[in-house]
């Protein structure tokens, strides 16, 4: 491997690989170098095991309604370890699609931790040395540590360590209501898992619509999830089988114990022990790349995307943020130089859904941007009524003057789907009157985004 | 089963086509073969068959363009068939014929839904006034969006039109843009060149005779006449000969005047000692002119527009421009002058140089007037252009023929 790539590029997550099949698709001559196995956090311990136990989840729920049907349903052989393995086939067959992806695209695939020795030098361990123009560090991201909550795997654990997880504990503490935390919360409360949901924030899915989160957390305490909000964990201690946490809020302090404690507080960049601040990369305390336009950080040729900048974790966000530094690398137009902001939708899969994107209500309270509000909930759609998915709302905030999108939430069944038609309405510059005037067949939920999009500047005719 | 019958692509190159008449009615029963429409592409006239027999449903009138592939017409095995098909059409294709055409109008007469802009672009267009005509898209496929049209608001931030300034440069002065006749002449430039196929040709002509001429009315009439005069004299008579020559492309149709009216552009001074101004005051109904008539009529349109005193009315309505750039450019100046919207051409006449000429195999010193043309390709080609130049040509040559 002597001579001098185009690009190399080190982390194979939805970041890094999809970055070296563009690259090649664009004539590029690029190297991929990963520790692990292609497809990174999100396919082998995110996105996709999860949104299959959601999956799973989901259908082990609806048996209850075959029985309101009649149907006898026996759940004694249900075994949770298969869930899990069919998760991980899921996770396999889906591993053999990216390698066939990098092979049929010519990318030069090197197995290994790399780490840089120069401005335009990667050392694998063990393995070559590749002189290249350009690199991309796509490292990702760990779970991140809480101090007294010693991540074992056993007693306390990551998501890593939940989705690795084949038999379900009795009980289960998870901190942090983030999307993660939430999605967990739903999949393990479904299979009969005494779950409380710890959030140090007032409510749960900090960043997310209170109107929206408000419909989640009803949803939850039905299915019987113990919400604690506005509390932290101060400490916990480890039992044979079991972990007392204490959990503290402002003028109370309460024990709690549990078989399992989940630690989903976050993440933090894999930063460490690449060698960037060696050759002049820039990271910010928190040990993010600092990055400019295309991702490019301090040092020319050098470029950072996903999980390891400072843009929302989300794997949609790391793939689009790696084409955008290939198409620059090739030469392509200058725009776009970043992914914007207003446009990223956000996901959470758990039921209901939540989704959105762009301008929220409170951060436009706070900073007085006039807004005009349209909020039309799920129960006139009649749709949702007939599938028994009527708990939801879609909420949107427009320009006063001119009835653009600003920023629009769903919460409800499929809202993770729904909301593609707001965002390519904000995409393409269309208006309210756009999404309210267009015929959506009856029935379905999108018809709810319809009759949402009328309230802006009309009343919607179902409310 | 009805089937659809869709434009053809009857050539390669072939997107669209037009069909410029349809040779069957509305409801009439057709024969396998019949030739029933004539379709216009750029380049040909087909007539067109009826690939089956059966009673005809027409769904696009006569005089409009569609992409190929799409469904004109429908054809039914038989009448109550096709009766069937479309019910609520109503028994009378000519009321239906006639309903159709409308749609036909409408948009044309609203030049903004020729304009690609996304809808929010349109709406802060129409709020702060801003002629999306004269906006470049920056989106998809060069679609005007959002900030396209707030860029190109007077008042905005200079800084999105024009580059940033290198304060570390020692400066004369600095011209405000956003609000000054400059912005509009920016923008009319840019649309122009943007938003038309320009095409621009040069040719010297000999205008020792006309020179002479004006000699002889300056002797008899004691007053100078421009030669500018002479130009126009001889533009409106080449246009005579070549009519297309006076045109201008609105909307979908090539408009062709019978009116002469020239815009003759005038050079006034900036706002500031660096930069300056300039209008195109419109001198009409040439056509029906003479050489002293224009001269005068040239003369008084520039003094008011030096002195500030045109009217709305002198400003527009042009049909073809003349700009000349003779006495301040190096004699035998050729320039690619830009088209005046909507004009279909434009004239440049630029300072004359005498040069010596071969006549009848002798060498004679002759006054050579440089002219350079442009002209809109999209309304006119180079054939009827070089018959409108030349005739100009011979016009400027031989001033007798424009003296009548
Ligand atoms: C439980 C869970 C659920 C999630 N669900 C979703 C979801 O539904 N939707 C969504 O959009 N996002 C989701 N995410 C987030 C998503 O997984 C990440 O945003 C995404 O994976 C980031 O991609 P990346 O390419 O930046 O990094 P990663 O996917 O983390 O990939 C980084 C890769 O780099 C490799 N690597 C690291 N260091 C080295 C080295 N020195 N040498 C070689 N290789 C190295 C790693 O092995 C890894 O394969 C979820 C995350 C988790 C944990």
């Amino acid at each position: 491997m002597s001579d001098t790539y185009d690009l190399t590029i080190i982390g194979a997550g939805p970041g890094g690989y999809v970055a070296a099949v563009r690259a090649a698709q664009l004539g590029l001559r690029v190297a991929l170098v990963e520790k692990d196995a292609p497809g990174g956090t999100c396919l082998h311990w995110g996105c996709i095991p999860s949104k299959h136990l959601i999956h799973q989840a989901e259908s082990f729920r609806t048996l209850a309604l075959m029985e309101a049907a009649g149907v006898g349903v026996d759940r004694t052989g249900f075994d949770y370890a298969k869930v899990q393995r069919a998760s991980r086939k899921v996770v396999d067959t889906l591993t053999g699609g990216v390698n066939s992806l990098l092979r049929r695209n010519d990318v030069t695939y090197v197995e290994g931790r790399a780490r840089l020795t120069g401005r335009r030098r990667v050392e694998v361990e063990g393995g070559p040395v590749i002189d290249s123009n350009n690199i991309i560090i796509a490292t990702g991201s760990r779970p991140m540590q809480l101090s007294g909550f010693m991540i074992d795997e056993r007693h306390v654990l990551s998501s890593d360590g939940v989705l690795a997880m084949t038999e379900l504990p009795d009980s289960m503490l998870i901190l942090g209501a983030g999307a993660i935390g939430c999605e967990f919360a739903f999949v393990l409360n479904s299979f009969g898992v005494r779950v409380t949901l710890v959030e140090a924030m007032a409510g749960i899915l900090p960043g997310e619509d209170r109107d929206v989160c408000a419909v989640l957390e009803r949803a939850f305490t039905r299915d019987g999830v113990e919400l604690v909000c506005g509390m932290r964990a101060s400490g916990a201690q480890r039992g044979d089988d079991a972990v007392s946490v204490t959990l503290v809020g402002e003028d109370e302090e309460r024990a709690v114990t549990v078989d399992r404690v989940l630690v989903a507080i976050g993440r933090t960049p894999v930063t460490d022990g690449l060698g960037l601040e060696e050759v002049g990369v820039r990271l910010d305390a928190k040990g993010y790349v600092e990055t400019g336009d295309f991702g490019e950080t301090d040092v020319p040729g050098i470029y950072a995307i996903g999980d390891i900048t400072k843009s929302p974790a989300l794997a949609h966000v790391a793939s689009r943020e790696g084409q955008i530094a290939v198409e620059h690398i090739a030469g392509r137009g200058p725009e776009p130089r970043r992914v914007n902001a207003d446009q990223v939708p956000s996901a959470v899969y758990c039921e209901p859904q939540v989704a959105g994107f762009g301008l929220r209500e409170d951060r436009a309270l706070a900073l007085g941007i006039a807004v005009k509000k349209s909020v039309f909930d799920y129960a006139g759609a009649g749709k949702t009524i007939a599938i028994g998915k009527s708990e939801g709302l879609v909420k949107l905030l427009c320009d006063p003057d001119t009835n653009e999108l600003l920023g629009a939430q769903a919460v409800g069944h499929d809202a993770t789907e729904i909301i593609h038609e707001l965002l390519l309405a904000k995409h393409g510059e269309l208006l309210a009157e756009d999404v309210a005037s267009m015929i959506h067949a009856h029935p379905t939920v999108s018809e709810a985004v319809m009759e949402a999009a009328r309230g802006v500047f009309d009343r919607p005719i179902h409310a | 089963m009805p089937t659809d019958f869709t434009m053809p692509k009857l050539a390669m190159a072939m997107n669209e086509g037009t069909i410029t008449e349809w040779l069957v009615a509305d409801g009439d029963v057709i024969e396998k073969g019949q030739a029933i429409l004539t379709v216009e592409t750029e380049k040909v006239a087909y007539d067109l068959e009826a690939p089956e027999s059966g009673a005809i449903r027409i769904l696009v009138m006569a005089g409009e363009t569609v992409p190929v592939d799409t469904c004109i017409a429908v054809i039914a095995a038989t009448a109550d068939e096709l009766q069937a098909i479309d019910p609520e059409a109503g028994p009378d294709p000519a009321t239906r014929a006639a309903a159709n055409e409308h749609p036909l109008i409408a948009p044309a007469a609203e030049y903004a839904d020729r304009v690609r802009a996304s809808p929010l672009a349109r709406k802060i267009a129409a709020q702060r006034g801003v002629d999306l005509t004269a906006v470049t898209g920056s989106g998809p496929g060069g679609r005007i969006v959002k900030r396209d049209v707030v860029d190109a608001q007077p008042g905005a931030a200079a800084g999105s039109v024009w580059t940033a300034v290198d304060t570390s440069l020692t400066e004369l002065g600095r011209i405000p843009v956003p609000g000054t006749p400059r912005a509009g002449i920016a923008r009319r430039m840019m649309a122009s060149l943007q938003s038309t196929a320009q095409l621009s040709s040069f040719w010297e002509s000999d205008i020792s005779e006309l020179i002479r001429a004006r000699e002889v009315m300056r002797e008899r009439a004691g007053a100078a006449v421009s030669v500018n005069a002479f130009i126009i004299r001889a533009m409106s008579a080449a246009i005579a000969d070549v009519p297309i020559a006076n045109s201008a492309l609105a909307d979908d149709e090539i408009v062709v005047y019978e009116s002469v009216n020239v815009g003759i552009a005038v050079a006034l001074p900036g706002k500031t000692k660096w930069d300056s101004a300039l209008l195109v005051p419109v001198l009409r109904n040439v056509q029906s002119m003479a050489v002293a008539e224009i001269d005068a009529g040239m003369k008084d349109l520039v003094r008011r527009a030096r002195e500030g005193l045109l009217t709305a009315d002198e400003t527009t309505g042009s049909t073809i421009t003349m700009s000349s750039t003779a006495g301040i450019a190096p004699p035998g100046t050729r320039a690619t002058p830009v088209l005046n919207m909507p004009n279909a051409v434009i004239v440049g006449p630029s300072t004359p140089q005498d040069k010596l000429v071969p006549i009848k195999g002798e060498a004679a010193v002759r006054t050579m007037l440089p002219v350079s043309m442009t002209f809109d390709h999209r309304v006119l080609d180079g054939e009827p252009a070089a018959r409108f130049s030349r005739a100009l040509h011979e016009y400027l040559e031989n001033p007798a023929l424009i003296l009548v």
